[in-house]
């Protein structure tokens, strides 16, 4: 209840903020979608030029002639309004493909022009997808393995990810499959998104859908940075806490969402188990009747002819699980007292069956808000965007919160700022900063005497990149981690060195 | 405006890379590993107990006492544990080898103890390297306070025992080692099997392992008669000691030994590689006997599909003549 109310309180700020310039939010550009490879309309552009008069002006191509009469000047204006009318719908004829540039998508594979929430739906059967391949390295790398077997070396080529994609879109239905490749943590190759929709369309057809029902595996609609294609994104992944919050990109579940006039927003009741991408055996079983329902509710609007705002708030809450233990049977053990290898009397002792234990569920919830500012430089377009979430109990990929466990709801804290701008239409730099505190309440004991513990994680990512629009991106970046993982000799928590950087190259399909 | 944020942001960053950092070396290759403790490579901190003799009482902090079950220690132990107290000006305990290694390890201490005089209490679990030097070894504790400080070091000596029985002789020299041991240790967890053929015609280990613990002593009939230790990774039960021993605690009876090596079980390995070592007890100037080890009676690869689940004797790798 708390989350929505804080979600309601800011949306009705948000909405005030944007109330002098919705006129202009019905130009608001349109989002390219999640790995999505359809015609996007045309952007609007404050630089572009004014648009052809109607009515050619007349004079210089209007033949010569005696003093016109009222019918002839009539005549000889209409004449000139077919014809103009004449040059405008006769298309030109379109210059010839060479055969070795196929035809280039104009969906943007970077999302400076829009916010994903204004996305299109294309009419039609698209096929497309994109690559992630990628060289990484990292600090904590070792040539060793963990307790469970798994190498620690994280110095490797990578592909993060290989997506393809098929969408087919009618006047009032749209359904989408999208599979994923990769070897994030050994081969993994499955399903990531399978969408059932039906679509209220806008009479404006570059404008997204008044409503949209969308069921089956599809993205989560909270904030931003969520809900961001993994293609369009410039920063390689997702922060910290979006990763612990939402450790994977999609869920099973249903949206109603849409866009009316600058108003964007999201209804959703999803299974709250998250598939992660990186995992070969996510499986995305819902241990739980209870569904997690969430909603964003959003504004986009251009307040000025070179900026483009939007934001929202969001909320989700829903039901966690702590999982039972099995029963057991009595067992033998053996207790190495004295711990001279050899078996003694009085070492062997009897481990009596234990009971099942019951599992339990508890609640969590996260609420979040989310602004983006869209600027067009003179070297090229920027984006100034940012995300802050508080959550209870809603860890579920990092530090997994279980509070029936820990016997506390634990306090998760997480923010984010980022910058990126293009360089000319071939270059990128940008840093992001981002920071996940995921207890509040931690603590330590030092000597005998509890102690607040810090495990707040902060990363500094600068990044630059080149561009080949609409076709490849080569990106590096650098990640510069803080955390509290490990203590100096006095016993101080200081940073665990686990800084890291990738190379990485995404290819269009 | 960008200018003025760029600025700041490349200043944040070079201020937040000048934290203290703990070393990127997770100490998983040390001969010594604590379990839940930090790492840090160096030297430990503190002065060596013998250059604070002469001061009464050593200076503080320091690690006041060291207690641990059993100072004979097996290659490859698992969690040992040592504990103990430590002044109350204390924050970490540190323990290395005072010969071994890379670096030390620490962990925070504990609650004060109110039966000691509210010293602080500390306990680490230590986890040992499979290709420790047998013999003795000094581990060196030390306290270490809030501002870094750290006074006397209080040592430990332990000894490392051998990879095979022994009884316990490279700790305690009077105490005889068996006359003969024959090893066999592999790479891979494979259920591998040692098999030799005494003179007189009897079949130690295979299908017929006796096992002994290790420097249990002899338990066969009679000590010149060898016996298998132990039957490793059998069944697939992996236990990772991947080394079986035929121990005589006695002279063997003299003549030609034939041994085998048989590859019982893969266990999804693709191969292994092994190698069939005899151990001779020589004595030494001292007026004590010692193991000894031979060169290498064998070296070899088996692959999976000669796995032969106990059928024969496996492979015949050579043979030994005693006197």
């Amino acid at each position: 209840m708390r989350g929505l109310s804080f979600a309601l309180t800011s949306f009705l700020l948000l909405a005030w903020t944007v109330r002098a310039s919705s006129a202009a939010a019905q130009t608001a550009k349109p989002a390219p979608d999640d790995d999505l490879e359809v015609a996007a309309p045309t952007s609007v552009d404050a630089g572009a030029p004014a648009a052809s008069p109607l009515l050619p002006s007349s004079g210089a191509s209007s033949p010569a002639a005696p003093a016109p009469t009222d019918a002839t000047r009539e005549v000889a204006e209409l004449r000139a309004r077919v014809q103009a009318l004449e040059a405008r719908t006769v298309p030109a004829p379109a210059p010839p493909e060479p055969r070795s540039e196929p035809s280039v998508p104009t969906t943007p594979s970077v999302s400076f022009d829009a916010s994903p929430w204004s996305r299109t739906w294309a009419r039609g059967l698209v096929v497309g997808g994109y690559i992630q391949a990628q060289y990484q390295s990292s600090q904590a790398s070792q040539d060793q393995l963990d307790a469970n077997g798994t190498p620690l070396n994280q110095n490797r080529f990578l592909v993060r990810r290989a997506r393809l994609r098929i969408d087919r879109g009618w006047d009032y239905a749209f359904a989408t499959i999208e599979i994923d490749g990769n070897n994030t943590n050994g081969v993994a190759f499955g399903l990531r998104r399978a969408e059932a929709s039906l679509l209220l369309r806008a009479s404006d057809a570059s404008a997204p859908p008044l409503a949209a029902l969308t069921a089956g595996l599809t993205s989560i609609p909270f904030g931003y940075e969520l809900y961001e294609p993994n293609r369009t994104r410039i920063f390689l992944e997702r922060t910290t806490a979006s990763r612990a919050f939402f450790p994977g990109d999609p869920d099973f579940g249903a949206t109603i969402s849409g866009a009316v006039g600058f108003f964007r927003y999201a209804l959703a009741a999803f299974n709250g188990t998250p598939v992660p991408d990186s995992e070969p055996n996510a499986l995305g079983f819902d241990p739980t009747s209870a569904k997690d329902v969430m909603a964003r509710f959003g504004a986009e609007t251009q307040p000025a002819k070179e900026v483009g705002v939007s934001g929202g708030v969001s909320f989700v809450s829903g039901t966690g699980f702590h999982a039972g233990t099995r029963a057991t049977k009595a067992t033998v053990q053996w207790q190495d007292t004295n711990q001279n290898g050899v078996l003694d009397p009085g070492e062997v002792i009897g481990v009596p069956g234990q009971a099942a234990t019951e599992s339990k569920t508890f609640s969590r919830w996260a609420v979040g808000a989310d602004l983006q500012v869209r600027l067009r430089t003179p070297i090229g377009r920027a984006l100034v965007y940012g995300e802050v979430y508080v959550g209870s109990n809603y860890d579920r990929g990092l530090f997994i919160a279980d509070p029936v466990s820990s016997g506390i709801s634990l306090r998760e804290v997480g923010w984010y700022a980022a910058y990126v701008q293009e360089v000319t239409a071939y270059g990128l730099v940008g840093l992001r900063v981002d920071s996940y505190d995921p207890n509040g309440d931690a603590t330590t004991q030092r000597a005998g005497t509890l102690l607040p513990l810090d495990q707040t994680i902060t990363t500094w990512s600068p990044m630059f990149g080149l561009v080949l629009p609409n076709r490849a991106r080569l990106v590096f970046e650098y990640d510069h981690i803080l955390n509290h993982a490990a203590i100096d000799p006095r016993g101080v928590p200081v940073p665990l060195p686990e800084d890291q950087w990738a190379l990485r190259l995404q290819v269009e399909m | 405006m960008r200018a003025t944020l760029t600025t700041l942001a490349v200043c944040a960053l070079a201020l937040s890379c000048k934290n203290d950092e703990a070393s990127s070396n997770q100490g998983l290759d040390e001969p010594l590993r604590v379990q839940s403790g930090q790492f840090v490579a160096g030297a430990l901190p503190g002065a060596p107990e013998a250059d604070a003799s002469t001061v009464d009482g050593g200076v503080n902090p320091q690690v006041t006492d060291v207690n641990v079950a059993n100072t004979a220690i097996a290659q490859g132990e698992l969690g040992l544990v040592f504990s103990g107290h430590a002044a109350i000006d204390a924050q970490t305990a540190g323990v290395r080898f005072a010969d071994l290694g890379t670096g030390y390890w620490v962990v925070p201490v504990g609650a004060p103890d109110p039966s000691d005089e509210g010293l602080l209490t500390w306990q680490v679990s230590a986890d040992f390297g499979r290709d420790l030097p047998p013999g003795f070894h000094e581990l060196v504790f030390a306290a270490i306070g809030a501002d870094g400080s750290s006074g006397t070091q209080s040592v430990l000596s332990v000894c490392i025992d051998t990879p095979v029985p022994d009884n316990l002789n490279v700790c305690v020299p009077k105490r005889l080692p068996p006359a003969a041991v024959l090893s066999l240790d592999w790479d891979a967890p494979v259920d591998l099997d040692l098999v030799v053929e005494t003179p007189d015609g009897k079949l130690i280990g295979g299908k017929t392992a006796s096992r002994l613990p290790p420097d249990a002593g002899a338990v066969a009939t009679s000590k010149s008669e060898g016996a298998l230790d132990r039957d490793s990774n059998a069944g697939c039960v992996i236990d990772d000691i991947d080394r079986e021993n035929v121990v005589w605690q006695s002279a063997p009876a003299a003549g030609e030994y034939q041994v085998w090596v048989d590859l019982f079980g893969a266990c999804g390995q693709p191969a292994v590689r092994f190698t069939v070592t005899l151990w001779i007890a020589e004595a030494q100037a001292d007026g004590t006997k010692r193991l000894v080890k031979q060169p290498p009676l064998a070296n070899g690869l088996l692959v999976a599909a000669q796995a032969n689940g106990g059928s024969s004797r496996g492979l015949f790798v050579g043979d030994f003549v005693l006197k």
